[in-house]
């Protein structure tokens, strides 16, 4: 059992209580290892016992599917183009497979959109989606850089996500990663499905992506070919 | 003649409302008792929003203080909206109890409590550090409730919180209604275990039951009040007997023709059962 369940089910203050409950509404795994403790011989603290008692799992898989709809409306605002160019079961298998995670419950992100966003670049280049995973990257950096651009960047602890916070010659604060992808359409724009499919026939090529916080709290993304 | 309810109003969805938020109160000014706001952001806003109240009484709904929260109350977060209160010449103010927050991030979607008696205690004592902190009196308002899980019922809950912490309620009459489908109980038996003697204002949405699952209620303030709801209103509007006002949320998506239909309805229900408004604070407050 996951190390971080098994400490909220040995403890019986309200507060674990409550993040118990919390790990319960979204995580179907969570909800299982819990229903298989009930017929089990695994100990757990007595009034979060009598708590796990009083759950209805039939209704409780009902208010996480609710959940999870919920969350993928609220993951879309902050990834508008990246859901675009997704189909709906490609987004519900992205949000099923962070609710399991530990980012999910570990807050990783400067948001919980750029938490997210950490889970799903990582699949999305397993799956040789680079492109994809690229873009959620960018929806993902500019929702936590706007949220707390003083916080350091998570993806800086990432294997294989190199990512530099800079201060510009102006006194601004940059973040820049790297990509092979053009990920800006030619009028700078994040892509549209049809900008995206044309991006995605050239021939990859190194990229540099800047978002830049200016004196007015707006955020510039730039898109940069580098010479190679 | 004075009003015998107010608007409850959220200050981002502003322009979003029938007329937008300026529109929609010169049109009832009139007929409101007082305006509820809840998501004021900076001093700006606040200042904003006493102005367009003008001499009706202003109501602070908080959000995410969350004295629910694992975390316990955000005191940070309440330094700040206390200071708006400040601005707004707020009445009191007050919170739906519950879970707001995943770790650092909002909750996209807001959880009611555990309902267990210790859980109750541990929320009134953040109640506590709120209260102390907090230039008018904070309210704690019964929950939206689409799933229950616990040990004790709602009322046993809210009055464990209310005797710990000495606080008064705000009673949701909507969120009662869905407390009692998700529990399978008589929403009337559920209100009758509220400490209603602890109550101080009402409020009232427009929801609807999930069709395939009629355990289910949806509080999406974007549609008409249900006849269920008006029930409990009109009962409990002759139970509480410190009540000082009666609050009607309004959310994005209801026509101008849909809220005049269910301000006639309050109306008429508010004006039968003598409503006489108030936004006195008694001296013994915390009791």
């Amino acid at each position: 059992m996951d190390p971080d369940l098994q400490h909220l089910l040995q403890s019986d203050a309200p507060a674990s209580r409550t993040a118990l409950y919390l790990r319960l509404l979204y995580s179907p795994s969570c909800a299982r290892a819990v229903h298989a403790l009930l017929g089990g011989t695994e100990s757990c603290a007595p009034q979060t016992l009598a708590f796990l008692k009083s759950i209805d799992f039939e209704r409780l898989g009902l208010e996480q599917k609710a959940r999870l709809r919920n969350l993928m409306y609220h993951l879309g605002e902050a990834f508008p183009c990246s859901w675009r160019l997704m189909d709906v079961d490609l987004r519900r298998d992205l949000v099923e497979r962070f609710v399991e995670t530990p980012s999910f419950w570990r807050f990783p992100g400067r948001s919980l959109p750029e938490s997210f966003a950490l889970v799903a670049w990582q699949i999305l280049r397993e799956r040789q989606r680079s492109f994809l995973a690229d873009v959620v990257r960018l929806e993902g950096v500019l929702s936590g850089f706007a949220t707390a651009p003083s916080k350091a960047a998570p993806w800086q602890n990432l294997a294989g996500a190199d990512h530099e916070c800079v201060a510009t010659t102006a006194g601004e604060t940059a973040e820049r990663f790297p990509s092979q992808w053009q990920l800006l359409d030619d009028d700078s724009q994040l892509p549209t499905p049809s900008s995206a499919a044309e991006l995605m026939a050239r021939a990859p090529a190194p990229h540099r992506i800047s978002l830049t916080l200016d004196h007015d709290g707006d955020i510039e993304i730039a898109c940069v070919r580098l010479a190679t | 003649m004075s009003g015998v309810f107010g608007f409850g109003l959220d200050y981002k969805y502003g322009a979003r409302y029938p007329g937008g938020i300026e529109g929609l109160c010169e049109r009832y000014r009139d007929r409101l008792s007082h305006l509820s706001i809840v998501a004021i952001e900076t001093a700006d806003e606040a200042r904003s929003f006493r102005q367009l109240a003008g001499s009706l009484p202003v109501i602070h709904h908080l959000s995410n203080v969350a004295p629910g929260n694992p975390s316990g109350p955000d005191l940070e977060r309440l330094r700040k909206q206390d200071a708006f209160s400040g601005i707004l010449e707020a009445v009191w103010c007050g919170e739906d109890i519950g879970v707001w927050q995943l770790g650092p991030y909002p909750l996209p979607y807001f959880a009611p409590p555990v309902f267990d008696a210790d859980v109750a205690r541990w929320i009134g004592e953040g109640v506590i550090q709120i209260t102390e902190r907090s230039r008018v009196p904070f309210l704690v308002e019964t929950p939206s409730c689409s799933y229950v899980t616990g040990t004790i019922d709602l009322g046993e809950f809210f009055r464990t919180i209310t005797d710990t912490a000495g606080c008064p309620i705000v009673l949701d009459v909507s969120h009662v209604f869905s407390y009692a489908l998700a529990a399978e109980r008589p929403a009337l038996e559920v209100l009758a275990n509220i400490p209603l003697e602890r109550v101080w204002e009402i409020h009232i949405a427009g929801g609807r039951v999930d069709e395939a699952y009629p355990f289910r209620y949806i509080d999406s303030h974007s549609d008409p009040i249900m006849s269920g709801v008006y029930e409990v209103l009109a009962e409990s509007v002759r139970r509480c007997r410190n009540l000082r006002c009666v609050t009607y949320e309004i959310g994005v998506g209801l026509t101008a023709e849909m809220i005049e239909h269910d301000v006639a309805k309050l109306e008429t229900i508010l004006h039968g059962a003598s409503m006489v408004p108030d936004f006195s604070v008694p001296q013994e407050w915390p009791s």
